[in-house]
């Protein structure tokens, strides 16, 4: 492979490995450097240092800022047992019991065995904003919604996935009005999909970070240069 | 009690280096005072990576130089100093003083 090339393919990789950071500067400092003697060896050893240093900060930087919500959703779903005991059967005797035909009938038992629940994510999505009050002052009422509507297909997602699971093949509903539904398989205590819900309605109303500026290509004539 | 954000080993080092250097201070130059003053290669990517947070931190401000041909048309990056800067240094010099009146000599030890 040619001198040129490799370059090519060193500076292509770190504009496109450096998952999005501007490193403008950083590649005209390596190939002044290259000019001034270095190896194309030094050069690509520059550029992977480069891309990994920058995946580390992306995963450091891009992670932080879902550490409290996830910890506050496996938090939350752990304290589901509570709920269950002092508010969920009230709940369930508020839904009026009407006798209707199959398949209208369905839709009682998933109310009476899904409605607890969500009513649960969504009362722990609401503490979550009232405790960060500075996410509040930039939701708009659309990724709220969104948010809310999220969590409910991961819950409902996460209740079809747990049937499937316990009665496989054939789909029982009864067995969403079961006390321990969504304890089943927890770990460490934290219920899965009541933590995966909880904390999807968080993350669509966390503040989005922009989209970095776009990259100039090295020049043809550079790169003739350099060959 | 007033809060302070002391500064690193690297990032110390990066601020005085930037010092030294003045108005040449961009990567190459700084990466290479930094490998001579360490004993060691600093690679220019790491310097980048330190420079890019003391700057979200307020301590030092860049400015783009002209675009050159031997870098493939690409500017320079110049840092600086800012007063917060200098502050800062200043009071982790401070610090590290107070701490170093604490260290006993090989005789005491002994």
């Amino acid at each position: 492979m040619k001198a040129g090339t490799m370059v090519a393919l060193a500076i292509w990789s770190l504009e496109h490995l450096t998952f999005g950071c501007d490193h403008e500067a950083l590649c005209g400092d390596l190939l002044e450097e290259l000019q001034s003697g270095r190896s194309s060896i030094w050069f690509w050893r520059e550029v992977l240092m480069a891309i990994g240093i920058s995946a580390y900060q992306r995963i450091y930087q891009g992670a932080r800022p879902y550490a409290l919500p996830l910890v506050f959703s496996a938090g939350w779903s752990a304290l589901y047992p509570a709920w269950r005991l002092l508010a969920a059967s009230r709940f369930s005797a508020a839904i009026p019991d009407y006798r209707v035909a199959w398949p209208y009938s369905s839709f009682q038992e998933i109310a009476r065995g899904v409605g607890p629940a969500v009513t649960f994510v969504w009362l722990g999505f609401l503490v979550f904003l009232l405790l960060r009050r500075e996410t509040i002052s930039q939701l708009s009422s659309f990724r709220l919604f969104q948010g809310l509507s999220a969590s409910l297909d991961v819950l409902f997602l996460a209740t079809l996935g747990l049937i499937a699971y316990l009665r496989h093949p054939a789909i029982e509903l009864q067995s969403v009005t079961r006390d321990d539904f969504y304890t089943l398989h927890p770990v460490f205590g934290v219920s899965i999909p009541l933590a995966a819900s909880i904390f999807v309605a968080i993350w669509f109303v966390l503040p989005r970070t922009q989209r970095p500026p776009r990259r100039r290509r090295l020049s043809r004539a550079w790169l003739a240069r350099t060959a | 009690m007033a809060e302070h954000s002391y500064l690193g080993e690297f990032e110390l080092m990066i601020l005085l280096t930037i010092l030294r250097l003045g108005d040449e201070a961009y990567g190459v130059p700084l990466s290479r005072e930094l490998s001579l003053s360490r004993g060691r290669r600093v690679s220019v990517g790491s310097v980048y990576a330190a420079l890019d947070r003391l700057e979200s931190k307020g301590l030092i401000a860049s400015s783009l130089g002209d675009a050159t041909p031997e870098r493939g048309g690409r500017a320079k990056r110049y840092f600086r100093l800012t007063e917060q800067g200098l502050r800062s240094i200043h009071e982790t010099r401070s610090v590290l003083n107070k701490l170093w009146k604490s260290l006993p000599t090989p005789e005491e030890l002994a």
